[in-house]
């Protein structure tokens, strides 16, 4: 034995050493390039962590004072919206919001407002935007936009730019309040979609915080209209034409408002209660289609001292009225004088035999025709020709030439 | 002999001396490396590990890594000695043989210029090829044409580049996690854009004092320039190398360095001093070029020696497939060593006759035609000769 190692002891020693070698140092290196995918997949959890910890703070960063933002596990309301630019009823049309995640943050272990981070509407991958909602004002006070895919043009889409909106556009969810009845974002030029994805996003952030927080309540409009007149005081009529009864607000207010003859609205006559534009819209939206009172004709003066009353009504367009004066007689009940200045077109060519039903004289042949059968107090006769627009024009205005009569004598329209 | 002549007997090797007995030069050459074995542990594993990008097991790496490398050479060479010679087989004489032949130092070195993820097969395959064919099939120590270590780090290099790099390549735990890196060297950015602009070259590596101290993306101990220049003051103090030769070969890539830049109408001198601190060029300039038995051995072929290389390297830095030019320079002008150490030989013994004089110009205008190649070859000269022709003849 000791011979043999004596003899052939440094070749068994060396390749002892030499396949230690191999095998220690070639696991080894095996260990040293495994480690290389530990630490980067380590390293790429640390920048996840780093990046959640700065989003966080961003989103912290909303609310002022704010200590504390923490991860809350918010159940998204299915809600379904009709695309931009889409008119229904196809499934393709309507797309669903989803909620990709909450927060909920603190100033001093007070909760004071959430974040919601929605995926709403967008070109080629949609838009995922965070609101921040401050619970004191109900308002989105802060607005992240986490990704979106509008880097181009489509084709389908013309204006889907989301390169043009600009600060202007992020600013307006500074103080974006969920009160308003209709959430409306007010988008750039060239990037309707774009703008109305934000919108969506706001409108589904509304429902989800309206789910979540018993606090809130969406506001709706609540407007009756009750009656419509047309205002019969020479001292108003002129400006505030239509008179609208309505009941309007959650407590069934009771107020009278001024209409334009269009129905804009424009102002409370009596009643307290200011409408909010909401409402505004709403009560214009009601009484246009409610067909309560004629707005096919109108007073443009009235001279007490000459008892000369001016009207106006609604000619063939709207841009052409026909005016009519009229001298009441000293009494006040009756009609000493009238003038009729008409651009309408009955007597065309177009409108006579052969061509047409019209068989009376030149303008102001209808207009004097009803007005004379009016003043004698005859039936007024349909005529042929003039029917559409002169006629239903013209009998609206004795209409209200009448109320307007019995209302100086002490009438009941008084 | 024109050497001798000039001084007086008795003439004694300097070998024979009791304090410079191959012994002491093996201790010396040792202590030389230790710099710089010990900033190759620093740089890929203590730096690492205080920056918090690796464990301790991966710290301790690539100071084994090296040991194990020198360990290797030694094995593979007692394992020659014991087949080689059925005689003499016992402990004693093997490892008499084994201090005798420097069998460390092939794979210590071979480990040194290899990048840190390196798998030890590779190692071990690149040891046994520096040891066993560069160097012992040679006849040994003394007997080998080419550099040992050099010769195994470029057969490895040129078949296992692929291997290497899939296991991790040259970048250490914190160096991978610099984007600004890219995943190469600066020489590798140099090969990639052909780019002489400081905000390519060096500033993703923050400034030429990074590349001073090493601290930049490399083979495990090649980066460290100023490690390698305190070793390189020690080995010239203890005369264990010629310290003219390192001055020569990076001051031939320097001032070719220079001259490109200049050529390139970008004469900061950034890009000379960016050329000798990347790469390989320090550390082969001082522990390979100046290797006393693959190179000349009288001072004026080192001049030549020295030349030539500083010529190539930056010649190959240019042309070659691989972006450092360092190695394949030192292993060709190996093969030049004998033939120019004769030559000049001769003429340092005939001093200034006309036979010497033709030498000296043949050498010379072989060294000038080379340089000239190089400028011309680094895409710029040639771009610049061919505006004065255009220019000479009148076309614009």
């Amino acid at each position: 034995m000791k011979s043999f190692v004596m003899k052939h002891g440094i070749l068994v020693g060396a390749l002892l050493i030499i396949t230690a070698v191999f095998i220690f140092g070639g696991m080894y290196s095996r260990y040293m390039t495994e480690q290389i995918a530990v630490r980067a997949e380590a390293e790429r959890q640390r920048q996840l962590a780093e990046e959640k910890r700065l989003f966080e703070a961003e989103l912290l960063a909303f609310f002022e004072d704010a200590t504390e933002i923490q991860e809350a596990e918010h159940v998204g309301v299915q809600m379904s919206y009709l695309k931009p630019g889409k008119s229904g009823p196809a499934q393709d049309d309507y797309f669903q919001p989803t909620l990709d995640g909450s927060y909920l943050v603190f100033e001093d272990d007070e909760a004071v407002g959430v974040v919601y981070i929605i995926s709403s509407y967008g070109n080629a991958g949609g838009l995922k935007v965070a609101y921040a909602i401050d619970f004191a004002t109900d308002q989105i006070i802060g607005v992240k936009v986490i990704s979106h895919n509008e880097t181009d043009d489509d084709e389908d889409f013309p204006g889907l730019y989301y390169q043009r909106l600009d600060s202007a556009f992020f600013d307006q969810f500074r103080s974006f309040s969920f009160n308003e009845v209709v959430l409306e974002v007010d988008t750039i030029a060239g990037a309707t979609y774009s703008g109305k994805g934000f919108e969506l996003a706001a409108i589904y952030a509304r429902e989800q915080y309206a789910h979540d927080f018993d606090d809130f309540e969406i506001p709706s409009v609540v407007v009756t209209i009750n009656s419509i007149i047309n205002n019969l005081d020479p001292d108003t009529f002129v400006t505030y034409p239509l008179i609208a009864n309505i009941t309007i607000g959650a407590e069934a207010t009771v107020i009278d408002v001024y209409l334009a003859i269009n129905y804009t609205y424009l102002g409370v006559a009596s009643g307290d209660y200011q409408p909010s534009d909401d409402e505004q819209a709403e009560i214009r939206n009601l009484a246009s289609t409610s067909g309560m009172v004629s707005n096919r004709s109108w007073f443009l003066s009235y001279d007490e001292t000459t008892r000369t009353v001016v009207m106006g009504a609604r000619g063939m367009y709207p841009s052409t009225p026909i005016e009519v004066t009229f001298v009441l007689n000293d009494t006040l009940d009756g009609v000493e004088s009238r003038s009729v200045y008409s651009r309408e077109s009955y007597y065309d060519d177009y409108n006579i035999p052969p061509y047409g039903s019209y068989v009376g004289g030149p303008r102001p042949w209808v207009e004097n025709t009803i007005i004379d059968q009016y003043l004698a107090g005859e039936t007024i006769d349909t005529i042929a020709g003039a029917s559409a627009s002169t006629e239903i024009s013209m009998r609206s205005l004795v209409a209200l030439l009448d109320r307007f009569i019995d209302s100086l004598n002490g009438g009941a329209n008084g | 002999m024109a050497r001798f002549s000039q001084g007086k007997a008795p003439f004694l090797r300097l070998s024979d001396h009791k304090e410079h007995t191959t012994g002491i030069v093996m201790r010396d050459f040792c202590i030389g490396l230790l710099p710089v074995i010990l900033f190759a542990w620093y740089k890929n594993g203590i730096k690492v590990f205080i920056e918090g990008n690796n464990t301790f097991v991966e710290m301790l790496y690539p100071l084994l890594f090296i040991i194990s490398g020198g360990l290797l050479s030694m094995m593979m060479e007692a394992v020659f000695f014991y087949i080689t010679n059925k005689e003499e087989r016992n402990f004693r004489a093997i490892m008499t043989k084994l201090s005798t032949s420097y069998a460390l130092i092939p794979g210590l070195i071979l480990a040194m210029i290899l990048p840190l993820y390196t798998p030890y097969w590779v190692l071990i395959f690149g040891a046994f090829i520096a040891s066993i064919i560069g160097k012992m099939l040679f006849g040994g120590f003394g007997h080998n044409i080419f550099n040992p270590a050099l010769l195994g780090y470029l057969v490895v290099g040129f078949t296992l580049t692929g291997v290497i790099n899939q296991a991790g390549g040259v970048m250490n735990g914190s160096e991978v996690l610099v984007d600004a890196y890219a995943g190469a060297t600066p020489l590798g950015v140099l090969q990639g854009t052909k780019m002489l602009d400081y905000d390519v070259l060096v500033a993703p590596y923050g400034s030429l004092w990074n590349f001073f101290f090493g601290t930049i993306p490399g083979a495990l101990a090649e980066t460290g320039a100023l490690a390698i220049l305190i070793s390189y003051i020690w080995l010239s103090i203890r005369k264990v190398i010629r310290w003219s030769t390192p001055i020569i070969y990076v001051g031939t890539v320097f001032a070719l360095s220079w001259l490109i830049g200049i050529i390139n109408g970008n004469a900061g001198l950034w890009f000379p001093v960016y050329s000798i601190l990347s790469g390989g060029l320090m550390f082969g300039a001082v522990f390979m070029a100046t290797e006393p038995v693959t190179s000349p051995r009288n001072a004026l072929g080192m001049v030549f020696f020295a030349l030539f290389l500083g010529a190539l390297t930056v010649l190959f830095r240019f042309i070659g497939d691989y972006p450092e030019g360092v190695g394949t320079s030192i292993i060709v002008m190996n093969i030049f060593a004998f033939p120019i150490d004769n030559q000049t030989a001769i003429i340092r013994a005939n001093g200034f006759k006309k036979t010497s004089l033709v030498r000296l110009g043949f050498l010379c205008a072989l060294v000038i035609a080379l340089m000239v190649y190089t400028l011309v070859k680094s895409n710029s000269l040639y771009d610049v000769m061919t505006g004065w022709v255009i220019r000479f003849w009148g076309v614009r």
